[in-house]
């Protein structure tokens, strides 16, 4: 192991002087990190624990350039790419070839700003309002149907389907009444 | 930041990481693994059952706006530049998990020279 290739990419606050850190290492054998926990007071001489994780590293096999597309977010349906795209009050969603050939244009006459796949559906958030809000559309030509309210959150940015729950992304701090 | 639930909330999940004033861009899951994209910040981060695992370098300009996989391949978006990066995992990588002290030893001890050194954070 060679320790000066090793970096910290992340850090846990430290509490009541115990600090966490993660460390990692690109080896031949794959991406190694290790969750170290140490005492701010005697830095690299506590260990209460250490556990090290491997993990298959990601190399860039490809660009894909869309000019032209504002792009918000991307989804997948399992085949293709689901690319949210930037037109006021009426965001587009393309589907896309994994080359970035694209097949079909929803427009949504909506102001998005996140997909997530449910498996049959697509669904869209539409953050800012109070309740945020989002909505299921039937790709690649509709109908829509919602939209339902949830939350409110606080600058949610993100959506998942985790096959039965609908998963969002946002900030710890809840948003205050209006 | 919290991962949570929408319609009747149920659970969050921290993801533990602290990355001060860092508004949040996306998330996927791929075999059960979290990856990450955080605004400004030129990584996707990958959690197991909580626990970061890796950080990814991704060339977006400022951070992935939007994260997505086809198979195994994980896509990211770059709202700048028009793109979308395609990084395929390598061919032949051990399975994902987490080792003992085989691999702790060496690589603990590395961790520790570095925070020594002051090459850590």
């Amino acid at each position: 192991m060679n320790a000066a290739s090793t970096q910290c990419v992340a850090h846990y606050p430290c509490v009541s002087g115990e600090c966490r850190c993660y460390a990692q290492q690109v080896t031949n054998k794959g991406v190694l990190t290790s969750d170290t926990k140490y005492h701010d007071a005697y830095v690299g001489h506590i260990f209460s624990y250490a556990r090290v994780f491997l993990s298959a590293p990601f190399t860039l096999t490809n660009t894909i350039s869309l000019p032209g597309v504002d792009i918000k977010n991307i989804a997948s349906d399992g085949t293709h790419l689901l690319v949210l795209g930037n037109v006021y009050q009426n965001d587009p969603i393309g589907i896309y070839t994994t080359s970035g050939q694209l097949l079909q244009t929803y427009q949504t006459g909506l102001a998005l700003g996140a997909l997530a796949w449910t498996g049959s559906n697509v669904v869209a958030l539409e953050a800012g309002a109070n309740p945020d809000l989002v909505y299921r559309i039937s790709l690649p030509t509709g109908p829509s149907s919602g939209p339902f309210g949830v939350g409110p959150f606080f600058y949610p940015s993100g959506l998942g389907f985790d096959g039965s729950d609908l998963l969002l992304l946002t900030m710890p701090k809840a948003r205050p009444a209006s | 930041m919290n991962f949570a639930t929408v319609g009747t909330q149920s659970f969050v999940i921290d993801t533990g990481t602290n990355i001060s004033g860092t508004p949040l861009y996306d998330f996927a899951e791929h075999n059960g693994n979290l990856f990450l994209g955080l605004q400004g910040v030129n990584n996707v981060y990958e959690f197991s059952n909580g626990s970061l695992v890796q950080s990814i370098p991704i060339p977006t300009s400022f951070g992935p706006r939007g994260i997505a996989f086809v198979g195994n391949d994980l896509f990211v978006a770059d709202r700048s530049s028009a793109n979308i990066y395609e990084l395929s995992p390598a061919v032949g990588a051990p399975e994902p998990g987490t080792y003992g002290l085989a691999l702790l030893g060496g690589f603990a001890l590395a961790a520790l020279r570095s925070i020594r050194q002051g090459k850590l954070g």
